[in-house]
């Protein structure tokens, strides 16, 4: 039945062209909805509601999207809940709610193939020291639940020959970690954390001479940071800043701090910047844009909102999803690093603010 | 007084000046020397004066917004004549001079202007502050008026008094009692000189914005007229609605639409009593043709505001929730939504156009769901005792007021409970003997 999908997988992310990758692409996520539509009766329902069946996708535009944040709000399973190993949640943002994520085997090994194949393209085969920028608490599960943080990490640690968490409970330096770790490091390493986490400690350490001096002995490390911009937007700070201040702090060039853009609904699949800066699409998913208003899709080099599609979800039909994340398709195939397929970039939102007055009623 | 960016003269005396270095207090005491004038005015020169205005505004080729037609009919003189004889104990005439009331021989009662009235305006529908400067200029107080973040049409229509001229007064010296300013909610030492030398603090707004303007000091004898956050929704009994489905729809269709559900007037729940009696399908067959007249009413009458890629979000996600858990009925776009749910009670305001059907199965359930937040209640049914009953329970329990379906977006008094004019005025009274 996944035959395909397994197929593709497998994969270099980024070796085809679109010839070579769409009608591979779309029997693979024609295989993906036609599973989920029979085996998860509201996806079917909701389906339905939207006028489409499987058997008649005419393109990845015709099949339904569901907004992101569904998974706040209702569960949604495609197989039996005792095939279930593991449930993620996400952060939980404006909302409060956290995403549920519900994962089996064969959902789990798809994230951790296309993970490895995604991340190797990037930092290349020999595994890597990995420095992670939070608290080894954060990559504990509690009753089989995991958070979005821990998981990001855990996802990682397969490119890790050895790693250490130097943060304390609080996320702050912990100095005794970091004089044991000084003397341990022996080969290239990886700085790993969440965005927001490493702009913290960026911060909070202008004048730690402990962590610098440790800094200097490392040199060319690269950078990866993923969690997304929203803490960061709010206070006003840019890619091109962060990226700088990254470089400055951790001692390495700005092309090795690289921007992983990815998100728990679809774990597995990450959009790293490559040396040029843009978010490379693999493979094993493609990135549509839709207009914030009449939610058609936009032509290359217009902004909207950012569709994933995927048929690597097998647990929950979570294969098609519409982020509230505003972006644009600056090309495909013809990105300066080489690599081919969809490339694009994060869009700011528009300062636009929707008007208070008298109707704003929160709690009624 | 430093000179802060935070704040902007606007206009005074009808001259623009968007100037961030003029100094308010000075601007209040130019205000305050228009006093003896506006005092000196009859109401029924006043009166003539804003009838001649809404006939400008309804016939001018100029665009003065999508809420127009609302404002020409509240300016209308016979409007205007009901709404100060509500508020004023029966007799308008009371401004002008000592008259007796009611059949009290011994008494004559003046009602005199408070002095200076201060207008926070909310960003969400651009004409309230024309509501509340009318009825403060009819009870001849003078507006100083805090206008929101995107005061463009409000100036225009302020400014727009120019052009009309009656027999006895001159758009000019009118708008000369009336000063816009820009203050930003944080500057807060503008803020409280606008407090302070307010008679009459009239706040439109959500909690935030009444919450702040509470907080600053004022005068002791100040008098506080607080519009503050409301919710509105609409009730609706199959007897009705059989005999008016499709008028029912429409009605409702421009009370969602006029302003974008951002006005505490605007219904965010449509509920239709419907028991096991009734016909099952009439909840969702009107669900249906409200979404059909929500497209009319967008695409010929009130098109949609532009939205933030937030707003269009929620919007998505909501839309996404029903449906898995009711039905949804929408445009692809984002224009508006109708959704159709079982679920208990008032739903959360989503604003934009978005509004829930849920059945009922008797109307009197809805009391347990009330507080005082609860504005205006859109009525649709048909048997007057029932109405009646109806209206008593709900408004003991919290509403303010039962327009019928189609009139939810009027401004009328009393307006949350209150009687703005009476507010705006101080009651004199003199031996008549």
């Amino acid at each position: 039945m996944s035959e395909n999908i397994d197929k593709l997988i497998k994969i270099d992310p980024y070796s085809l062209i679109p010839e070579e990758k769409n009608s591979l692409f779309i029997k693979c996520i024609s295989e993906s909805i036609k599973f989920h539509y029979e085996n998860c009766i509201e996806y079917q329902n909701y389906c339905k509601k939207k006028n489409f069946h499987p058997d008649n996708i005419v393109d990845l535009s015709s099949i339904p999207y569901l907004p992101v944040d569904i998974f706040k709000k209702i569960t949604l399973l495609s197989v039996p809940k005792s095939e279930i190993i593991k449930i993620l949640k996400s952060s939980a943002t404006t909302s409060n709610l956290p995403s549920i994520i519900h994962l089996d085997k064969k959902t789990a090994n798809r994230q951790m193939i296309s993970l490895n194949s995604i991340i190797r393209n990037f930092l290349g085969d020999e595994k890597m020291n990995f420095i992670i920028l939070d608290n080894k608490k954060s990559l504990e599960s509690t009753n089989g639940n995991l958070s979005s943080r821990g998981s990001a990490i855990r996802g990682m640690l397969i490119f890790a020959k050895k790693f250490t968490c130097i943060l304390d409970e609080n996320l702050k330096i912990d100095s005794k970690i970091l004089s044991k770790l000084e003397n341990n490091i022996d080969s290239k390493t990886c700085i790993f954390g969440f965005t927001w986490v490493i702009h913290k400690i960026l911060t909070e350490n202008k004048n730690n001479k402990i962590l610098k001096n440790f800094l200097s002995n490392l040199s060319q490390s690269s950078i990866l940071h993923i969690g997304g911009w929203k803490k960061l937007t709010d206070l006003s700070i840019d890619k091109k800043q962060f990226n700088s201040e990254c470089s400055n702090f951790f001692n390495t060039n700005t092309d090795k701090v690289i921007d992983l853009y990815g998100m728990t609904e679809q774990l597995g699949i990450v959009y790293p910047d490559c040396e040029c800066g843009y978010k490379h699409v693999p493979v094993f998913s493609e990135i549509l844009i839709r207009n914030t208003h009449s939610l058609e899709v936009q032509n290359d080099g217009e902004t909207g909102f950012i569709q994933v599609i995927s048929p690597i979800p097998n647990s929950y039909p979570g294969i098609s999803l519409l982020t509230d994340d505003l972006g644009e398709i600056l090309g495909r195939d013809n990105c300066p690093c080489g690599r081919k397929g969809t490339y694009f970039i994060f869009k700011k939102r528009s300062e636009m603010a929707d008007p208070k007055g008298c109707g704003d009623t929160i709690d009624i | 007084m430093g000179i802060l960016l935070t704040f902007k003269h606007i206009f005074s005396d009808g001259i623009s000046h968007e100037n961030p270095e003029d100094d308010l207090e000075s601007l209040i005491v130019n205000l305050k020397s228009k006093k003896e004038w506006l005092h000196s005015q009859k109401i029924d020169d006043l009166i003539e004066f804003f009838d001649s205005l809404g006939d400008s505004w309804k016939n001018s080729n100029e665009y003065f917004g999508n809420n127009l037609k609302h404002i020409s009919e509240f300016l209308s003189r016979d409007n205007l004549e009901k709404e100060l004889k509500i508020s004023l104990r029966g007799n308008f005439s009371v401004l002008d001079e000592f008259i007796p009331l009611f059949d009290i021989a011994d008494s004559l009662y003046h009602a005199q202007p408070r002095g200076i009235s201060v207008h926070w305006i909310a960003g969400n529908v651009d004409i309230l502050g024309i509501f509340s400067v009318v009825q403060a200029l009819l009870t001849k107080n003078l507006c100083l008026i805090k206008a929101p973040h995107d005061y463009s049409l409000l100036k225009k229509l302020l400014l727009s008094f120019k052009d009309v001229s009656t027999e006895k007064i001159s758009g000019q010296d009118l708008l000369n009692c009336i000063t816009l300013v820009y203050v930003e909610r944080d500057d807060l030492i503008n803020q409280e000189i606008l407090s302070k030398n307010a008679d009459i603090r009239i706040a439109w707004g959500g909690d935030e914005a009444v919450s702040t303007i509470l907080s600053l000091k004022k005068n002791f004898f100040t008098e506080d007229i607080i519009y503050g956050p409301k919710y509105s929704y609409a009730i609706l009994d199959s007897e009705f609605l059989e005999n008016n489905l499709k008028n029912a729809a429409q009605r409702l269709a421009f009370d969602v639409s006029i302003f974008d559900q951002n006005a505490c007037n605007s219904p965010h729940t449509i509920f239709v009593e419907n028991n096991d009696s009734d016909n099952p399908n009439l909840v969702k067959d009107f669900a249906k043709e409200l979404s059909s007249s929500m497209e009319t009413v967008n695409r010929l009458m009130l098109p949609k505001s532009e939205i933030s890629e937030k707003k269009s979000m929620d919007i998505l996600s909501l839309r996404a929730e029903y449906d898995f858990k009711g039905e949804v009925f929408a445009p692809k776009n984002t224009d508006w939504t109708v959704i159709y749910s079982e679920d208990e009670g008032l739903a959360n305001p989503c604003f934009s156009r978005v509004v829930f059907i849920k059945p009922i199965k008797n109307a009197e359930d809805i009391g347990k769901f009330h507080n005082r937040k609860i504005q205006s209640i859109g009525l649709g049914i048909s048997n007057l005792e029932k109405r009646k009953k109806l209206i008593d329970l709900v408004t003991m329990l919290g509403g303010d007021r039962c327009p019928s379906i189609g009139s939810m977006s009027k401004f009328q008094s009393p307006w949350d409970g209150i009687f703005g004019m009476d507010r705006m005025v101080r009651w004199i009274s003199m031996s008549n003997q």
